[in-house]
């Protein structure tokens, strides 16, 4: 390793573990009084950071931005607020348990370019909640909003009586020095939200780590559904930030009853359907053919902006590009992940051709994340459900709004969705605060009905599984006749 | 706060912390400390502070920040490693210790 890169991840770590040492020793009430000023900070300069964010990146829409500044700061804190993150957390005294918080230490929070403040704000909030020290590392394109958004935190932090180095950031990017970073042994935690590859690198680092999968989200309009409310929704949440939470709808699967309907209420709201030349323009721009993942340049631009790159002459006021598809799979490019305002259209005659092809779509890249329907039939919702592999399901919501939580349902707030082992994750959580503390479990002697029932017959088995027939069975010569010693 | 006691004779300076060795407190420690050291070295200019050992006395504290143990890994630095020991923690105090991983680099008891 180069010796620069070892020694900026030693110095970093080294801050960042006395750091630790000195949080360990904070109460919860000091612990919430710092979260409660960081989140006052962050929400003061949610428009500020959101246009920095937009200059910088070159994605997104400002305004949506500032809103998810928003929701990383104010929401996330009212989810977090009254949650117990120090000391005694639960005291069971029938059971004789006390479970105790530890924090875990040191944690990297690598923060990708479609979602840069907002990512910053939230982790370095659920990480101080949990008294752990965080060091930012950005994506490449965003090193200026985010080390902003993180300066901010880390001064209202440190007013409000945090450590030193409780919160630090990557000013440079550098793969060697993040890869230098993941594998260092003070660090106790990689929170990875980025691509396959970066989530790929912190599970091999060696760190424990936790890391989101990429989405492919399938948005099934049962033939119940109320369709301009369905249509309204998608609109809502594809159009969002220009496309650029991984929680978006990528493909609307409609029955062929309610089409006509959902195509007139597309249109009506800003959707351009695209024609099968215009679909096969926007294959060759939309996609990289050699790895079969999005173009990064497409990614939160708006549907008159990818139209214009695509030479598609969409009418003014397009919010959103349809493109009808057939089926799905690599010889149809747009039936994969596009962060940007583009939705592959689906019709199928029925219920059970609906549920094909959204499974297709769910096991074409998008194992674990979030899957949506819009029904009133709840018989047809559960199925989806029950054979979706997804961390959530949304129903009759907004995808992305839905999948992050705190909005429309009782999710946990998080811009760090759990994919669960589809995605290659631990978890199908929605991250916070609670993911990042260890619990401790304080056992006191109990006698336990299990392990007394051994002495009698057993009711699910038979007679002879008791305790005195298993131990018997000791003394007894493999040949099964019993030994008198 | 600190309070430094030095015996010329055995050529110990001995520094008894008490309260909240917060930042500020700190870095009010460490100029004291600072003070003493550069006393001692310029009373025996041409030892300086060869033989010279320093104790932290950590009865009188609950509480150590980040600063303060960065404190005691520039002490430890000056004096020489083996001369710098912090004595007399509590139990809480010696886990920030080893949390820091500094139980490795410092005599801490």
């Amino acid at each position: 390793m180069d010796p620069d890169i070892k020694a900026k991840a030693d110095d970093l770590l080294e801050r960042a573990a006395l750091a630790a040492a000195e949080f360990a020793q904070l109460g919860q009430e000091e612990t919430d009084r710092i979260v409660r000023e960081v989140c006052l900070a962050g929400l003061a300069d949610r428009v500020s950071l959101a246009k920095l964010a937009c200059e910088e990146t070159g994605k997104g829409i400002w305004r949506d931005k500032a809103l998810k500044n928003l929701v990383a700061t104010l929401l996330v804190y009212r989810d977090i607020r009254d949650e117990k993150t120090v000391g005694v957390i639960s005291e069971d005294e029938a059971a004789g348990v006390i479970e105790i918080a530890q924090p875990l230490g040191p944690i990297l929070a690598v923060i990708p370019v479609t979602n840069p403040t907002s990512t910053v704000m939230f982790k370095i909030l659920i990480a101080l909640k949990a008294r752990n020290p965080i060091i930012i590392s950005p994506h490449g394109s965003a090193l200026r909003c985010c080390g902003q958004a993180a300066e901010i935190c880390y001064r209202a932090a440190l007013r409000a009586g945090a450590p030193e180095d409780c919160v630090q950031w990557l000013t440079e990017t550098s793969r060697d020095l993040t890869h230098a970073l993941m594998g260092h042994e003070k660090l106790s935690l990689v929170l990875a939200t980025g691509g396959p590859g970066l989530v790929r690198a912190a599970y091999s680092s060696g760190t424990p780590a936790i890391g989101v999968g990429s989405g492919n989200v399938p948005v099934y309009l049962e033939k119940t559904a109320d369709v301009p409310f369905a249509v309204t929704s998608i609109m809502i949440s594809k159009t969002f930030d220009n496309g650029t939470i991984c929680a978006s709808e990528q493909a609307v699967v409609v029955e062929s009853e309610i089409e006509p309907e959902t195509r007139r209420e597309f249109q009506r709201q800003g959707g351009y359907f695209l024609s099968p030349p215009e679909v096969a323009a926007l294959e060759k721009i939309a996609i990289n053919h050699k790895t079969g993942l999005m173009n990064p340049a497409l990614v939160g631009q708006s549907a008159e902006t990818v139209a214009r790159m695509a030479d598609i002459p969409s009418p003014a006021g397009t919010r959103l590009l349809l493109a009808p598809q057939e089926k799905v799979g690599p010889e149809f490019p747009l039936s994969g992940e596009i962060l940007a305002p583009v939705l592959a259209y689906y019709v199928r005659e029925d219920f059970a051709a609906a549920l094909k092809t959204c499974i297709e779509l769910n096991y074409r890249g998008g194992i674990g994340h979030t899957a949506s329907i819009f029904s009133r039939d709840e018989s047809r919702i559960r199925e989806f459900a029950e054979l979706m592999n997804a961390g959530r399901v949304v129903v009759n919501t907004p995808s992305s709004q839905g999948a992050v939580g705190g909005m429309f349902n009782t999710l946990k707030v998080s811009f760090t969705l759990g994919c669960g082992a589809g995605g290659k994750n631990i978890t199908t959580e929605n991250i916070s605060a609670r993911s990042l503390i260890n619990v401790k479990r304080v056992c006191r002697r109990r006698d336990n009905r299990k392990w007394l029932a051994l002495a009698t017959a057993d009711e699910v088995f038979n007679e002879s599984v008791t305790g005195e027939i298993l131990l018997q069975q000791y003394d007894r010569e493999p040949n099964g006749e019993a030994n008198h010693g | 706060m600190v309070e430094c006691r030095f015996d010329a004779g055995s050529l110990v300076l001995n520094c008894v912390f008490s309260g909240r060795l917060d930042a500020p407190a700190a870095a009010a420690a460490g100029e004291i400390i600072a003070g003493e050291l550069e006393k001692i070295a310029s009373a025996t200019p041409v030892a300086g502070l060869d033989g010279l050992s320093v104790i932290f006395d950590l009865a009188g504290t609950d509480y150590v920040s980040s600063a303060f143990l960065r404190l005691c890994l520039t002490v430890a630095r000056r004096a020489g490693k083996e001369k710098f020991s912090a004595a007399n923690s509590s139990p809480a105090v010696k886990k920030v210790f080893s949390m820091a991983g500094l139980d490795r680099a410092l005599q801490v008891d």
